[in-house]
C-alpha cells in the first residue's frame, strides 16, 4: 500500500499553505523498512537520480556545482503535507522550507537587482 | 554504459550516412533537369522582383501607398534580383539546349536589372512603361521552360 | 451589463490575437500561388484549433492545474521531458519569427532596415512583460489586431471575379503551373500555422492566472468557438487578397510588404497603414504569447512558481526563462536569416512536433481524476482522434515533401 501511494505521489505539484508552487515531487524518501514515506524529494539532484544514465547524471552534476552550501537534495518531511489532491498540498508556508538553490541565486544576483522585481502584475 | 556505447555508435554512422548523402547530392554533377529547376527559380525571382515594382509603382502614383513603404518594396525587389542573378549564375549550362537557356535568360536578367528603379522617387510613368516589356519576356521564360 | 462588456472584450481579445507571422507567411503565400485552393485547410485547421483549445480550456477550468503541467504528472518526466524539449525549440523559433515580423511591419512603416528595429523590438517586449499588467497587454494587442479586418474588406473593394474564386475554393486539386507535392507542403504549413503549439500552452496557463474555475468553462468555450473561427476569418484575409491581386498575375509573395499591398490598393494609404498596425498588433501580442509560453512549459515541468501575477522575486527562473528566449530568439534574427524564410521553417518543424504537443492533451482530457464527469464526451473524442490522427500524417509527411520540393519550391 505504501508503495502505490509512492508512485501516486510522484511527478505531482507541490504546493505551499498559499498555493504557491513549491515543486514537483521528483522522487520520495522511503523508510528504512520501505514501508513508509519519510519525505518527498525535490529538486534537480533527486530528478537526476530518477532519470538515471547519462541524462540523468548530467542533470545531478549541474545541479550540485550549485549546491554550493553542500545542503542535498531539497528535503521535504511528509509530516509537513497537509492533503493530497490534485496537488500535495503542504501545511506550511514556501519560506520555511529549503530554498532551491538556483532560484535563490538567480534571485539575489540577477532579477533581485532589477528595478520593479518586487512588483506583482 | 554499453547502452549508451551502442547508442553512440547508432548515432555516428546515421551522421556519417547523412554526412555522405549530403556531399554526394551537392557534388553530383549537374544535368539538364537541375539547370532547368535553377533557371526557371532565378527568372520566377526577377519576374516578382519586376512585378512588386511595377504594383506598388502603380499604387505609389495613385497614390495608395506611402514613400517609406515604396522604398521597402523596392529594397526586397532589388534584393530578390540579385539573388536570382546569383542564383543563375553560380550554375554552368552542361549541354547545348542549357546553353541555349543561358543566352535567352541572361540578357533578361541583365535588362530586368536596368530597369528596376533604386529609390521610390525612381518610379514615374516612363519606369513603369519599360518595365513592362521585360516583365513580359521572363514571364514568356518561364511558361516556355517550366 | 459589466459581464456582457466583459465577455464581449474576451471574444474581440481572441479573434485580434488569433492572426500570427506563421498564418500571415503561409496565408500570404498559399493565396499568391494556389488562388484559394487551400481554403479547406485553413478551415480544417481552425476546427482543429478549436477542438483542442476547448479540451485544454476545459482541463485548466475543472483541474485549475495548466495542461503541460498535468503532462509530466500523467505522462511521466522521461515523455514530458521529450515534450518540453520539442515544444520549447518550436517556441523559441516561433519567438523568434514574432520578432522579426515586428521587426518587418516597422520596417514598412519607416523605411528603417528591420536588423535595426529587432533589438529594439526584443528590449520593449522584455520590459512590457516585465512593467505592464498582463490584462492590458492582452486587450490592447487582441483589439488592435482586429485592424486586420481591413482585408477581409479588402476582398470586396478590388471586385474580384466571385465565380472564379468559387471555383478555385471548391477544387481541391492543385492549379496550373504547381503540383502535388507543393501544394502538400503549402497544406501542411497552413495547418501548422492554424494548430501551433505555443497557443493551447498559453490559453491553458492564461486560465491559470486569471484563476477559472468550472464556472468559467462556458466563457471559455464562447471564447474557443467563437473568437477563434472569427480569427481565422481575419487569416482568410490575407489568403483570398493574395489571391485576387496576385495569383492572376503570377506573383509568387515572398515578403510581408507583397501581403499587405492589396490593402494598400483597395483602400490607400489608411489601408495600408491599418493592416501594417495589424500585423504589428498581432506579431507583437504573438510575440508576447510565446515568450511567456516558453517560461510556463519550462516552469511547469520543474514545478517552479510561474506567472505574471506573482512578483518576479518570487519566480525568478521563469522570468529569467522569458528573458533568456528572448535573448535567443532575437540572436537567431541577428543571423541575418529572411524572417520570412525563418517562419517557413518554423511551421514545418512545427508540423513535426505536433503530436508530441497534441497527444498528451487527448489523454489529460480522458482522465477522470482530473475532470471528473467533465471528461470528453464521445464526440471530443471522435473529434480528437480524427485530428489526432492529421496530425501525425501531417507530421510524418513534412520532412520528406520538404526535402522534395526544396522548402516548397
Amino acid at each position: 500500500m505504501p508503495l502505490l501511494i509512492a508512485f501516486d505521489l510522484l511527478d505531482r505539484q507541490i504546493v505551499d499553505r498559499n498555493d504557491v508552487p513549491v515543486g514537483k515531487v521528483d522522487d520520495v524518501e522511503l523508510s528504512d523498512d520501505g514501508r513508509y514515506v519519510t519525505a518527498l524529494l525535490t529538486g534537480q539532484r533527486a530528478l537526476g537520480a530518477r532519470f538515471g544514465g547519462l541524462l540523468g547524471r548530467w542533470i545531478t552534476d549541474t545541479a550540485t556545482r550549485l549546491d554550493i552550501d553542500r545542503l542535498g537534495p531539497r528535503r521535504i518531511e511528509y509530516d509537513m503535507v497537509a492533503r493530497v489532491d490534485s496537488a500535495v498540498h503542504l501545511s506550511v508556508r514556501r519560506e520555511l522550507l529549503m530554498p532551491p538553490a538556483l532560484e535563490a541565486w538567480l534571485d539575489e544576483h540577477v532579477i533581485g537587482r532589477i528595478p520593479g522585481a518586487s512588483d506583482a502584475g | 554504459m554499453m547502452r549508451a556505447a551502442g547508442w553512440a555508435a547508432t548515432g555516428l554512422v546515421a551522421v556519417a550516412l547523412a554526412w555522405g548523402g549530403a556531399g554526394y547530392l551537392a557534388t553530383k554533377p549537374v544535368d539538364f533537369h537541375d539547370y532547368r529547376v535553377a533557371a526557371v527559380g532565378a527568372a520566377q525571382s526577377a519576374y516578382d522582383a519586376l512585378a512588386t515594382a511595377s504594383l506598388t509603382g502603380g499604387a505609389l502614383l495613385a497614390g495608395r501607398v506611402t514613400q517609406p513603404y515604396a522604398d521597402t518594396m523596392l529594397d526586397d525587389a532589388r534584393s530578390a534580383l540579385a539573388g536570382a542573378a546569383k542564383q543563375f549564375t553560380d550554375v554552368a549550362p552542361p549541354d547545348d539546349r542549357t546553353e541555349a537557356m543561358r543566352d535567352r535568360l541572361g540578357p533578361l536578367l541583365v535588362r530586368a536589372n536596368a530597369v528596376l528603379p533604386g529609390r521610390s522617387s525612381d518610379l514615374t510613368r516612363g519606369a513603369l512603361d519599360a518595365i513592362r516589356p521585360v516583365q513580359a519576356g521572363l514571364d514568356r521564360f518561364i511558361e516556355d521552360d517550366k | 451589463m459589466k459581464r456582457l462588456l466583459a465577455v464581449t472584450l474576451g471574444i474581440l481579445t481572441a479573434i485580434g490575437g488569433f492572426v500570427d507571422i506563421g498564418d500571415i507567411v503561409s496565408t500570404s503565400e498559399a493565396g499568391s500561388r494556389f488562388g484559394l485552393a487551400h481554403t479547406w485547410v485553413l478551415v480544417v485547421g481552425i476546427i482543429g484549433i478549436c477542438v483542442y483549445a476547448e479540451m485544454s480550456g476545459r482541463v485548466t477550468a475543472v483541474s485549475t492545474r495548466p495542461v503541460f503541467d498535468l503532462i509530466r504528472e500523467r505522462l511521466g518526466p522521461r515523455v514530458a521531458l521529450m515534450n518540453l524539449l520539442g515544444s520549447y525549440l518550436i517556441t523559441l523559433l516561433t519567438l523568434a519569427a514574432e520578432i522579426g515580423g515586428v521587426a518587418l511591419a516597422l520596417q514598412l512603416l519607416s523605411g528603417a532596415p528591420y536588423l535595426l528595429w529587432a533589438p529594439v523590438v526584443a528590449i520593449v517586449l522584455w520590459l512590457v512583460l516585465w512593467r505592464v499588467k498582463f490584462e492590458t497587454l492582452e486587450r490592447a494587442f487582441g483589439l488592435a489586431g482586429l485592424a486586420l479586418v481591413v482585408l477581409v474588406l479588402a476582398i470586396f473593394r478590388l471586385h474580384p471575379d466571385v465565380a472564379s474564386l468559387r471555383t478555385q475554393a471548391t477544387t481541391f486539386r492543385p492549379p496550373r503551373g504547381e503540383n502535388w507535392p507543393t501544394y502538400s507542403f503549402m497544406a501542411i504549413a497552413l495547418f501548422a500555422s492554424a494548430m501551433t503549439p505555443y497557443e493551447v500552452f498559453f490559453f491553458s496557463s492564461g486560465g491559470v492566472e486569471e484563476r477559472w474555475t468550472p464556472r468559467e468553462l462556458t466563457i471559455s468555450r464562447v471564447n474557443v468557438f467563437l473568437g477563434f473561427p472569427l480569427g481565422g476569418l481575419l487569416a482568410f484575409g490575407f489568403l483570398a487578397t493574395s489571391a485576387i491581386v496576385f495569383q492572376p498575375i503570377g506573383l509568387d509573395v515572398s515578403s510581408l510588404g507583397q501581403a499587405a499591398l492589396p490593402a494598400g490598393m483597395a483602400f490607400g494609404t489608411v489601408g495600408l497603414g491599418l493592416v501594417i498596425l495589424g500585423v504589428f498588433a498581432a506579431t507583437f501580442g504573438a510575440a508576447m504569447e510565446t515568450s511567456l509560453s516558453a517560461g510556463y512549459t519550462v516552469a511547469q515541468y520543474f514545478g517552479w512558481s510561474w506567472g505574471k501575477l506573482l512578483r518576479p522575486r518570487q519566480a525568478a527562473r521563469f522570468h529569467i526563462v522569458v528573458l533568456v528566449s528572448i535573448l535567443l530568439a532575437v540572436a537567431a534574427l541577428l543571423t541575418t536569416i529572411d524572417p520570412i524564410q525563418l517562419t517557413e521553417y518554423m511551421l514545418i518543424f512545427s508540423a513535426i512536433v505536433l503530436p508530441l504537443t497534441y497527444l498528451p492533451i487527448l489523454v489529460i482530457a480522458n482522465d477522470r481524476g482530473y475532470l471528473g464527469e467533465k471528461v470528453n464526451g464521445p464526440f471530443a473524442n471522435a473529434l480528437g482522434l480524427i485530428y489526432l490522427v492529421i496530425i501525425v500524417t501531417a507530421a510524418v509527411a513534412a520532412v520528406p515533401i520538404m526535402i522534395f520540393t526544396g522548402m516548397g519550391g
